[in-house]
């Protein structure tokens, strides 16, 4: 990484003259919404029949309250978009220097799961932060700024994509984050998370050899893995979920068996026979399962392909960004929100390992929707690709105005 | 940075590459195999029946089971196939049971629509074979089976092997038994609670397609169940037997060890109950009636009553006496009947006096003016050192039952607890094995075992063991005090004055010594006529042959009164029985 990345080699010229910004990216725009739209459609055919209580959800009769996960729903996706408007307002600049204060608030805020009164128990597990009139889950906005603050930090002249240093120091932050997520425990956040600061790792150009150390020594805990039979039987379980019928077999099975009797064309929208009892979390991370059930191949196949054309016109808004920030963050978000949809997609299909992840824009559940919907709003601002101004920090100045000397500092240093 | 072009085209190529193979996951899964989950999704005609898993076998040191598996059948009903149409009197009638009761247990558990509802538990074989004929009238009812135990030996040994029954309602809110399914049976007491893990076993499950009506049709999956540990215990059910017996239904404790690495013989605690009073569920009048029972069934003896050991200590103050060099085997006493100190008279237990007394005939006649005289030549912190290197004064750590912990008292230990200082006439009382000192039949039984052979503690261990077991203290005591004190112990069962007359037995030299622990300071002719519960205690802790000991153990009788009298037969009749199960009776027999 020479000093010159953080020019602006790369990335369209900005001609002088040109009027300040294109239009934000509509197609984007447009498929978040259909995603959206979806959402609501199925979350409300997975819960009309079910009652809200406070340890999640229960199956019940009862008519009179089949709209209640609806409304709700519906209400955050309102909050959300309106979340979405006051991020796009948001100049890239400025996301860049509140990324660490945001970062530090998030990380207060898994801390605050701990706190008795604050954080919220649901089936052993304090994930949840008590927010009147409903919760919030810590971990999501941590995703967020996890992106913003490597952003940032990728973008600042200071960073050298060859040096250890630089590249242990995201890394620490990071385990540090996983650490406190783990205690929580949820593994599927803190799986995310790492999958996200690798990626926007390999982003940047870190040499692949730093990948290879951190996977070798990765290995004692991997043996140690390997060594527990118990352990790795809970983790395979997936490959055989018959064998694993009572425990998290179970789901999957279920999860098989609604995809496998939608067939080409599905059962029929609200027809689903699994959502009544034989589903578990049908309407958040196995909500896949029940589009399959009820809209069929055609169904899934189209979500699939909005979530490409998500990806697609994200990483485009990515492309045309004007500065390395926001090329960062873009690309991340991008990432973040197709990543955690292969995830889902994975698990009810019984691909990979069972993890708790919502599906992005369709799940219900509030926290996943708002920051999904926050990330939507920045790659929006940033697709308008305006010339950007840099406020830069002093010593960044310094840096720039006289290159020669910063550079050789750096170098001695790293030696 | 990466070449931006590069890094958008590579991970737009692999991002959509990952969208294909899901995609032809889903043709797999919705396509190719839809017909099949169509198929099971129809009325999700899948149900998981559990296949209980056998219980590890507990057996006896010679491999006698102590134990048999036995199956427990319940009818239940699986509720979402018996909504419509259920026959509720008719079912009631098979079921022979109250309608209201038989619809309350229904109605409780409507929620859970997956889980069997349980209506019936305990049914025996004639009322399988009625249910299972008129299954095909009631949707949804099905037999289902677990694994419980039968104890043949029923309350011998109940202390020691324990029982099984299903998890309390408190259990199951403090999480206890997670992991295990629900409705089965968990060991509760004995070596069944201590080693419920091992013996327990995984239950296995069994998929079967059932059709609208709950009739199986086929068997898709079965996961067999893997089958609990067997033990082997260390423990001789028929030297348990038969020292069980030896108490006449009298009250008490009685701990045997083999002496060389602590393996428990027998292990009795009396009154006793009977385990398979719980295996089918225990009625809630039985259960009072053992709660309130005035011999406190329940109590583990061994391990949780405390007492003053009485003239058994002994043994422990003349080890101290000979290893620290205070007395030899030639230092006698004049004992009159009594020994004054100041304006108290601490007497012997013979009034008339022993006269000349030397180590072997004080123990072997237990006189006490003797062992006054040698604990105030040790002083009690002397005596303590040697108690609690012979196992008293701490817990054994078996972890069968609570345990107490018995008390070994110090000077510092009185002036701590009781802010005075330790008195002269205390330690006479010590060195007797009255007073503070306090032990349990455990403690007792280490201590008697430590002294057959030479000196070593072993934790009392449960399961017979194949290779060493580690010692959880060692004293080396010197062979002079071992034979003096181990000849002086055979002089106890049979010298014509010795008190553990009773113990004498025609097959095997046992070596052994009384104790008597008072409850009431009274003389002893008003105390004859007295009710039982005033009655002294009795000890007697022995070990044999005395020449090569394979068995120690402490017998403690309530209310037994003499050591000699009531506790020496018992353990008589203990090692008796362990010398002809061992074969060591026989053996003899064949060399004459």
């Amino acid at each position: 990484m020479r000093l010159d990345s953080v020019t602006m080699s790369g990335c369209k010229p900005v001609v002088q003259g040109e009027s300040a910004g294109g239009r934000a990216d509509r197609w984007l725009l447009f498929v978040v919404l259909l995603l959206s739209f979806a959402g609501v459609v199925m979350v409300y055919s997975s819960t009309a029949l079910m009652q809200i209580s406070k340890s999640g959800s229960v199956a019940a009769d009862d008519p009179g309250i089949q709209f209640a996960y609806l409304k709700r729903h519906v209400m955050t996706l309102v909050i959300a978009v309106l979340s979405m408007w006051g991020f796009y307002r948001i100049r890239p600049a400025t996301l860049r220097k509140y990324s660490y204060p945001l970062l530090a608030l998030s990380f207060l805020l898994l801390l605050c799961v701990f706190i008795p009164g604050l954080g919220v128990k649901i089936n052993g597990a304090r994930r949840w932060l008590r927010l009147w009139p409903s919760t919030f889950q810590p971990v999501e906005l941590a995703k967020f700024a996890m992106v913003v603050s490597l952003s940032a930090y990728l973008s600042s002249p200071r960073y050298r994509s060859d040096s250890v240093k630089a590249f242990m120091k995201p890394l620490l932050v990071m385990l540090a984050f996983q650490g406190v997520i783990l205690m929580q425990p949820d593994f599927g956040g803190a799986f995310t998370l790492g999958l996200i600061t690798f990626s926007m790792l390999f982003l940047a150009g870190t040499s692949m050899k730093f990948f290879l150390y951190t996977v070798v020594a990765m290995l004692p805990l991997l043996l140690k893995l390997l060594s527990e039979p118990y352990r790795m039987d809970r983790i395979f379980a997936f490959l055989d979920p018959w064998k694993y019928y009572h425990g998290s077999g179970f789901q999957l099975v279920q999860s098989f068996i609604a995809l496998g009797s939608g067939g080409v064309t599905g059962v029929g929208l609200g027809e689903s026979r699994q959502k009544l009892r034989f589903l578990p979390e049908v309407n958040t991370d196995f909500i896949f399962a029940l589009i399959g059930e009820e809209l069929g191949f055609i169904g899934v196949t189209a979500v699939l392909c909005l979530f490409i054309l998500f990806f697609v016109r994200g990483v485009r808004v990515a492309g045309r960004a004007r500065s390395p920030f926001s090329y960062y963050a873009a690309f991340g978000l991008t990432i973040m929100i197709t990543m955690q949809a292969l995830i889902n997609i994975a698990v009810v299909t019984g691909i990979v390992p069972t993890k708790g992840l919502p599906l992005p824009f369709i799940s219900y559940g509030g926290s996943s929707l708002l920051v999904n919907f926050m990330a939507v709003g920045t790659l929006l601002r940033i697709s308008k690709a305006e010339p950007e101004q840099y406020g830069l920090p002093v010593r960044e100045s310094i840096a720039r105005s006289r290159p020669g000397l910063k550079t050789r500092r750096l170098r001695r240093r790293s030696l | 940075m990466r070449d931006k072009r590069k890094t958008i085209t590579v991970l737009t190529y692999i991002t959509i590459a990952v969208f294909v193979v899901f995609l032809l996951r889903l043709w797999q899964l919705q396509i190719l195999k839809g017909g099949y989950y169509r198929k099971l999704s129809e009325k999700n005609r899948v149900r998981v029946f559990k296949i209980p898993a056998p219980r590890g076998i507990i057996y006896d040191r010679n491999g006698i089971p102590l134990v048999k598996n036995a199956p427990y059948f319940i009818a239940s009903l699986i509720p979402d196939l018996s909504k419509e149409g259920l026959d509720l009197e008719g079912l009631a009638r098979l079921l022979d049971m109250p309608v209201d009761e038989l619809s309350k247990k229904i109605a409780k558990q409507k929620r859970h629509v997956l889980e069997p509802i349980r209506l019936k538990e305990g049914l025996d074989f004639a009322e399988v074979a009625r249910i299972e004929a008129r299954r095909s009238d009631f949707p949804g009812l099905v037999v289902e089976t677990e694994i419980t135990r039968a104890y043949p030996y029923g309350s011998t040994g109940a202390h020691l092997i324990g029982y099984l029954s299903l998890p309390t309602e408190a259990q199951l809110r403090k999480g206890l038994f997670a992991g295990v399914p629900k409705g089965t049976f968990v060991g509760q007491w004995g070596v069944e609670a201590l080693y419920d893990k091992r013996l327990r076993g995984v239950p296995g499950k069994r998929f079967i397609e059932v059709d609208a009506l709950g009739r199986q049709l086929r068997t898709l999956r079965v996961v067999p169940p893997r089958k609990g540990e067997d033990l082997t215990l260390s423990v001789d059910i028929r030297t348990q037997k038969a020292a069980e017996e030896a108490f006449r239904g009298k009250a008490g404790a009685l701990l045997a060890l083999d002496p060389d690495d602590g393996e428990v013989l027998a292990l009795v605690s009396l009154p006793s109950f009977d385990p398979n009073l719980f295996v089918r569920g225990i009625s809630p009048r039985q259960w009072r009636r053992l709660q309130r029972h005035p011999g406190h069934p329940f109590l583990n003896r061994v391990f949780q009553s405390q007492y003053p050991p009485g003239s058994i200590f002994k043994i422990v103050t003349a080890i101290a006496a000979l290893e620290e060099g205070v007395v030899d085997e030639n230092f006698s006493v004049e004992c009159t009947g009594a020994i004054n100190v100041g304006i108290w008279k601490f007497s012997c237990w013979k009034g008339q006096g022993h006269g000349t007394t030397a180590l072997r005939k004080a123990l072997v006649e237990s006189c006490d003016v003797y062992f006054y005289e040698v604990g105030r030549l040790l002083g009690m912190d002397r005596i303590a050192k040697y108690a609690n290197a012979l196992g008293l004064g701490t817990a054994p750590g078996v972890n069968l039952s609570a345990e107490k912990e018995g008390l070994i008292p110090t000077t510092s230990w009185k002036l701590r607890k009781k802010g005075i200082p330790w008195y002269l006439g205390e330690t006479f009382n010590a060195a007797i094995g009255q007073g503070y000192v306090s032990v349990t039949p455990a403690q007792a039984a280490l201590m008697i075992s430590a002294l057959a052979n030479g000196g070593t503690v072993y934790r009392p261990e449960l399961l017979k063991v194949s290779s060493g077991t580690e010692p959880m203290t060692k004293l080396s005591l010197s062979r002079r005090t071992l034979r003096l004190i181990r000849d002086s112990l055979v002089g106890v069962v049979d010298d014509p004055k010795g008190t553990g007359g009773d113990a004498k037995s025609e097959i095997v030299r046992i070596a052994g010594k009384t104790g008597t622990a008072q409850v009431v300071k009274i003389p002893e002719s008003v105390k004859r006529k007295l009710a039982r519960k005033y009655k002294d205690h009795a000890w007697f802790v022995a070990y044999a042959p005395a020449a090569n000991p394979m068995i120690a153990l402490s017998v403690f009788v309530e209310h037994g009164g003499h050591g000699g009298e009531t506790a020496g037969p018992i353990a008589k009749a203990t090692i008796e029985a362990y010398m002809r199960s061992s074969g060591y009776h026989a053996e003899r027999q064949a060399e004459n």
